[in-house]
């Protein structure tokens, strides 16, 4: 038998002229199909060119200059400082640009409404080492569970600041605001709930009722108290000024503002008043669409190392939720029991609840026509063009 | 691919599927690229409708938001806050356009509200600003308190006639109608199309959840800007094809542009792609299958004659020498097959010389073997056989072999001893051991001790306790190889049950002979001292009689001292012979052989004629051995007894001493039984007659005797020979006639180990004051004059006394006075009932009644306990000093710790 014969020459000519034919064809073809497909470039923090910042939203003057002195040293990481007076300015201003801000401070109430707006920014909890330095009493409360959202900042109560010169040895009750001797020097704040946490303690009904008769009457007593004792009512810092001056001798006032306060007039004192207080702590969160999100998750890290924290609470007279700076605070803060409010005394307290639509139209009701009083229009008229109920419905 | 037909068949398939498969590739490339753009030109022209009407529906809403402008009612500059509610009021209930509508004046401040949920009561937002400036503006989508969804707010200045201000009227719109039309779209069964506004947020989704999440935070607003079209993955790595369709400011009239993401799974896209590949893969099977066969058949033809060779070679491989390949076919093939059966021939030849030789030398190998095994199995049985219970172990603790024995000796349950590692064999054996735990002198300690001394080599004995009471024999020594390394240890254990007990009767007998022959001696001394005794007592009964004042020597009190102390010198006599000749129990342990020195010392100062001189000489750093005490006390009675009868009439030196002495190799092979090392020696010399050469070399046999008939047994030397080799020592003898003789004892030193703590009575307290008292007491003793005796003294001290002759009358008394007796003094040896039963039932009738023991024989505490199950308040050994028994007495009555006397 003869072998069949095979000829190699041609064999190795054919194929791979074939192949360089059809693989010249593939790479065409696969070149027009990468163009369409678009490469997975990620953004990150913009790498702008200007020296890195961040945008702080907060209370005017409620945080230690030295400490943010600090982490711009540290870090090189400038504040832009911007300051709201209060709730309904920080939820205008932030709904209206929620990219113009990094990191907010806000108390708890206020944190529990941007988180129904859908302001905030989920914490991505790995990215702050220092988040084991809080104190779990401070965390996984009712208006963030799992914090998810923030960070406890400060601590305090919600009591009375006074003229200990004007007023000696007042009674500690919510009365004082009542008081008809005092008339012309009474002073509130226009946070809703604070004001009305004050009244309703006064007539002896829980902080966060629910009760439309407790809450009317609440509004009757501070609509009364507006027209006959001549209240004034103000933000934070300008019950600390009328402290200072004198223009008012006692007021609703944040603990840690009186105190703040008698650094520039030693007359004025705090008490939390026997019927209980608000209790509240002020967080930090960060703006759903935080233009500087890197920096900004230094900055919160940076709040939470012990000598940051400690630093605040000095400087503000306020207890910290951070378990590591204690041995950091000062002697005479942590000894003070109207700031590191004992248990029984705190036991009375509570926090400002998450709040119904119902209460809310009450309240909003009952405050519009107190500012209407105090801006000198008739109260009656004001009455008579309150809407009908049914409104609230839909 | 090292067959030629796998070659030939791999050509064929090559050249018949490369252009199939090149063309198959490039089909499907082609059809997928032109499916995946008509994917996205649909999800293009569905993206661009939907963003036109989004345009749309914001169109309408600042159409809405004119309808207000142009409302006369809310931009009368004359109308009032009232009325401008009122309208409001309409509007809102009238239309379902707005949720809400609320009026501010210019600083912010909220003037009417159609309603109070989170109106804001004061206005600072940027759209409000715009609107004080004149300007009406829509704001971005957002959330409201309670209310479900999004709402666009719009705000409109107004003018205020009465105070000459500009009014904001706010009113806010449902954004719902975008998000049904977003939500009515339908591409595919995964699509959908997603509104993004400029910071990458999610205005419109299926997912209501999603509402003001970030879409995916690694693509901004510019990459959809730029990258209109394309594949998405997701963070889950899901693709999606996509079409970006951008919203500018002038559609959505918010202030910012937004972004509409029209979307739909890659996966769907792919669906219709595979398809067309599966047609095309079935075209292809069909040709490959064609061109396989073909292949097939070509190679097969082609390869047929090559592969006839191949198994012709494989058949002679496997040992068919006689196969042939036919020499036809081609020329090169003939030669091949040519050469191929010459090599065949000649292979065939070479193996058959190679097998004849291989099987002349597997049966010599098979012989030798043979007798290997046999002489293996003889060995074995030689060493399965023995007495000795054998085992070898290998310094890593495997054991190398052990024979049966030592299963039967240890009661090992394990078939295969030699599986087992050493430290488990230990622990599996150690509790068999009468001392049980790990000390270093305990059989563990021992073991272990060795284990880690490779060179040590022992011979020792060990107690057994289970399976049952054993002494064994026990010698290790290492194991070394030809070249003196060592590769294991030898431990060979003999059962030298049988011969202890014959050795222990033996010594019995030898240490009551021992006794008899001391008792010549002390029968002369107790007669001596009873003559003292008994002729002072009558001197005394005779001048006591009344008129006989005698004085002087003769003065009763001090005839009567005399007796008493010739009486305590008989009664010391006595408690020594007790002592030796008690039976006591085999124990050997290390010890310092200083004190068997001294205890023989004083035995012999009593009981030897007093004109024989008897010195010690131990020295005091003696080291310690392994050895009975009481044995070694034995040995060296007896040779102190032999000395002793030879020394003269007229007396004379028995020397006995210790030292501390190292063996040399050549002294251990001089003298029989010798090894070498460190070793004790207890020497006894006398100055007596000496042996003649012939004598000595008899000594140590048994029954020869130098004495006379009746004077020995002649078993002293030979039971102390053995009492000593049993200890592993040896005992020499050197002497010389009418010089003297000396016997050396030898005993090896105990390895590592420190003599026990002397447990030796403590020293007498110093005797107190003597007491009496008023207490009841029951005497109990069978013998009428030791009754007696103890009641006058008793008496004396001033107790109450109730006399009992055995212990049922002594259990009686008991019963028939409770309460009133307060002590018993009770007799051990008595009839009827005896002592210990008499008092256990005390024991268990009246338990706080005290108890004092008086005998005149030596008890042991312990033993005691372990008879009787309790101990006595105390005990008082007869004969009594009346001062030992008053205060021993009086100290139980005090509650004082008993003296055992």
């Amino acid at each position: 038998m003869k072998p069949v014969a095979i000829h190699p020459r041609t064999g190795h000519l054919v194929a791979p002229l074939l192949a360089a034919i059809f693989s010249l064809f593939l790479a065409a073809c696969g070149k027009d199909q990468a163009a369409q497909t678009p490469a997975h470039t990620t953004t990150t923090d913009s790498p702008d060119s200007s020296p890195p910042s961040i945008v702080l939203l907060i209370w005017d003057d409620y945080i230690a200059p030295e400490v943010l002195e600090a982490f711009t040293t540290d870090t090189g990481i400038a504040i832009d400082y911007r300051a709201f007076s209060d709730t309904d300015e920080l939820v205008s201003i932030l709904k209206s640009n929620p990219d113009h801000y990094d990191v907010i401070v806000a108390d708890d109430s206020v944190v529990h409404l941007l988180r129904e707006f859908k302001l905030l920014r989920r914490l991505d909890h790995d990215r702050l080492e220092n988040l084991g330095n809080l104190d779990p009493d401070y965390l996984n409360l009712h208006f963030d569970p799992d914090n998810v959202y923030s960070l406890p900042y400060l601590w305090g109560t919600t009591g009375i600041g006074f003229r200990a010169d004007k007023v000696p040895n007042p009674e500690e009750s919510w009365d004082l605001l009542w008081d008809e001797s005092l008339k012309g020097k009474i002073m509130m704040l226009q946070e809703r709930h604070e004001a009305y946490a004050a009244v309703l303690k006064s007539l002896g009904y829980a902080l966060n009722s629910q009760d439309p008769n407790e809450l009317e009457q609440a509004s009757e007593k501070l609509i009364r108290q507006a027209a006959d004792l001549d209240v004034q009512y103000g933000d934070d810092a300008d019950v600390r000024q009328a402290l200072i001056d004198g223009t008012a001798w006692v007021a609703l006032c944040y603990s840690g503002d009186a105190f703040y306060a008698a650094e520039d007039n030693e007359n004025i004192d705090y008490f939390i008043p026997r019927e209980g207080a608000p209790l509240w702590i002020d967080s930090f969160v960060l703006s759903r669409d935080a233009p500087n999100l890197e920096h900004a998750y230094r900055f919160l890290d940076y709040m939470m190392t012990p000598e940051a924290a400690a630093g605040n609470a000095n400087y503000l007279f306020y207890g910290s939720p951070n378990k590591a700076a204690h041995p950091y605070l000062a002697e005479e803060l942590v000894n003070d029991p109207r700031i590191f409010v004992p248990k029984d005394r705190l036991a009375q307290c509570d926090y400002h609840r998450k709040l119904s639509a119902a209460r809310e139209t009450i309240i909003n009701n009952g405050l519009r026509q107190v500012f209407k009083v105090i801006r000198g229009e008739d109260e009656d008229e004001v009455a008579a063009s309150t809407p009908a109920k049914s409104e609230d419905n839909r | 691919m090292n067959s030629i037909r796998k070659r030939v068949l791999a050509a064929l398939l090559l050249v018949g599927l490369l252009p199939l498969a090149i063309i198959f590739f490039s089909t499907q490339t082609l059809t997928s690229r032109a499916l995946y753009d008509s994917e996205h030109d649909k999800l293009s022209e569905i993206g661009h409708e939907v963003g036109r009407q989004v345009a749309g529906i914001m169109e309408n809403r600042a159409r809405d938001l004119e309808s207000l402008r142009s409302n006369p009612f809310l931009v009368d500059p004359s109308a009032t806050p009232e009325e401008r509610l009122k309208e409001m009021e309409r509007l809102v209930g009238v239309y379902d356009l707005f949720t809400d509508i609320s009026l501010y004046d210019k600083n912010g401040n909220l003037v009417n509200s159609t309603t109070f949920v989170q109106p804001e009561l004061v206005e600072r937002s940027v759209w409000f600003t715009r609107a004080l400036e004149g300007k009406v503006s829509i704001s971005t989508p957002s959330a409201l308190l309670g209310q479900p969804g999004l709402h666009l707010t719009v705000y409109l200045p107004v003018l205020s006639k009465a105070s000459n201000e500009r009014h904001v009227i706010k009113a806010r719109i449902p954004f719902a109608s975008v998000w049904n039309l977003l939500d009515s779209v339908v591409i595919g069964s995964g699509g959908a199309v997603i509104l993004l506004d400029h910071s990458g947020n999610i205005l419109s989704h299926r997912n209501k959840a999603l509402i003001y999440e970030k879409f995916d935070e690694r693509f901004s607003h510019q990459f959809w800007r730029e990258n209109d079209r394309g594949t998405y993955t997701d963070p889950r790595g899901i693709p999606y094809s996509y079409v970006a369709v951008p919203l500018d400011e002038l559609s959505t009239r918010v202030g910012s542009p937004w972004t509409l993401l029209a979307m739909q799974p890659a996966s769907e896209v792919t669906a219709i792609v595979n398809q067309t590949l599966s047609y095309q893969l079935a075209a292809a099977a069909v040709t490959l299958i064609f061109a396989s066969a073909l292949g097939f058949f070509l190679s097969r033809k082609l390869a047929s004659p090559v592969i006839t060779a191949s198994k012709a070679a494989q058949r002679v491989a496997d040992g068919e020498l006689d196969i042939r390949i036919p020499e036809t076919g081609p020329i090169e093939m003939q030669e091949m097959a040519s050469s191929f059966n010459k090599m065949v021939l000649e292979v065939t030849d070479y193996r058959e010389r190679l097998e004849s030789l291989v099987d002349s030398r597997t049966t010599k190998l098979r012989e030798s073997q043979k007798e290997l095994q046999a002489l293996t199995a003889q060995l074995r049985a030689t060493y399965e056989s023995t007495q000795e219970a054998i085992l070898v172990v290998k310094p890593d603790g495997t054991i190398l072999t052990a024979n049966k024995r030592i299963r039967e000796f240890f009661n090992v349950q394990s078939e295969d001893v030699w599986r087992m590692n050493f430290n488990e064999f230990i622990n599996e054996v150690h509790s068999n051991f009468d001392n049980e735990d790990s000390a270093p002198s305990s059989p563990t300690g021992r073991w272990t001790f060795y284990n880690s001394h490779e060179d040590g080599t022992a011979q020792e004995e060990w107690k057994l306790k289970s399976p049952g009471a054993r002494s064994l024999a026990v010698y290790t020594a290492p194991v070394k190889n030809n070249s003196g390394e060592e590769f294991a240890r030898l431990w060979m254990f003999r059962d030298l049950t049988e011969t202890r007990e014959l050795e222990e009767s033996l010594r019995q007998a030898q240490k009551l002979e021992a006794v008899g022959r001391l008792a010549g001696g002390i029968a002369h001394d107790f007669n001596n001292l009873l003559t003292g005794i008994i002729g002072n007592l009558s001197l005394a009964q005779m001048n006591s009689e009344p008129g006989n004042n005698a004085t002087g020597d003769n003065d009763p009190k001090k005839l009567i001292g005399s007796a008493k102390k010739a009486g305590q010198r008989a009664a010391e006599l006595v408690k020594q012979l007790l002592g030796f000749s008690r039976r006591t129990h085999l124990q050997i342990d290390a010890c310092n052989l200083n004190s068997v020195i001294s205890e023989v010392r004083d035995l012999l100062v009593h009981t030897l004629d007093p004109r024989i001189r008897i010195e010690a000489l131990p020295n005091d750093k003696l080291w310690t051995v392994n050895a009975d005490a009481n044995q070694i006390e034995q040995v060296i009675m007896n040779l102190c007894v032999n000395a002793r009868d030879a020394l003269p009439e007229d007396g004379g030196v028995i020397r006995i001493s210790s030292e501390n002495i190292d063996i040399s190799e050549e002294d251990a092979e001089r003298i029989t039984g010798a090894t070498p090392g460190p070793c004790v020696r207890l020497s006894v010399t006398d100055n007596g007659s000496g042996m003649s050469d012939e004598i000595q070399s008899k000594i140590f046999e048994p029954f020869f005797t130098t004495k006379e008939q009746g004077k020995g047994t002649g078993l002293g030397l030979a039971t102390s020979y053995g009492i000593v080799r049993q200890h592993g020592g040896w005992i020499t003898c050197t002497s010389k006639l009418g010089k003297g003789t000396t016997f050396h004892v030898y005993l090896p030193q105990a390895y590592n180990i420190s003599p026990k703590e002397d447990k030796s009575a403590p020293t007498n307290p110093s005797s107190p004051p003597l007491a009496g008292g008023d207490e009841t007491i029951l005497l109990v003793d069978d013998e009428p004059i030791v009754r007696a005796v103890a009641e006058g003294v008793l008496k004396q001290f001033g107790y109450q006394i109730l006399r009992a002759s055995d212990g049922e009358e002594a259990l009686k008394i008991c019963n028939d006075h409770p309460g009133e007796i307060d002590l018993v003094l009770l007799d051990l040896t008595m009839p009827k009932l005896s002592g210990g039963d008499t008092f256990r039932k005390l024991r268990e009738t009246h338990a706080d009644l005290p108890v004092v023991i008086c005998s005149g024989y030596l008890v042991d505490p312990d033993l005691f306990e372990k008879e009787t199950g309790s101990r006595p308040d105390a005990f008082v050994q007869k004969p009594y000093q009346i001062e030992v028994l008053a205060s021993t007495v009086r100290s139980v009555f005090d509650r004082a710790p008993a003296a055992v006397a």
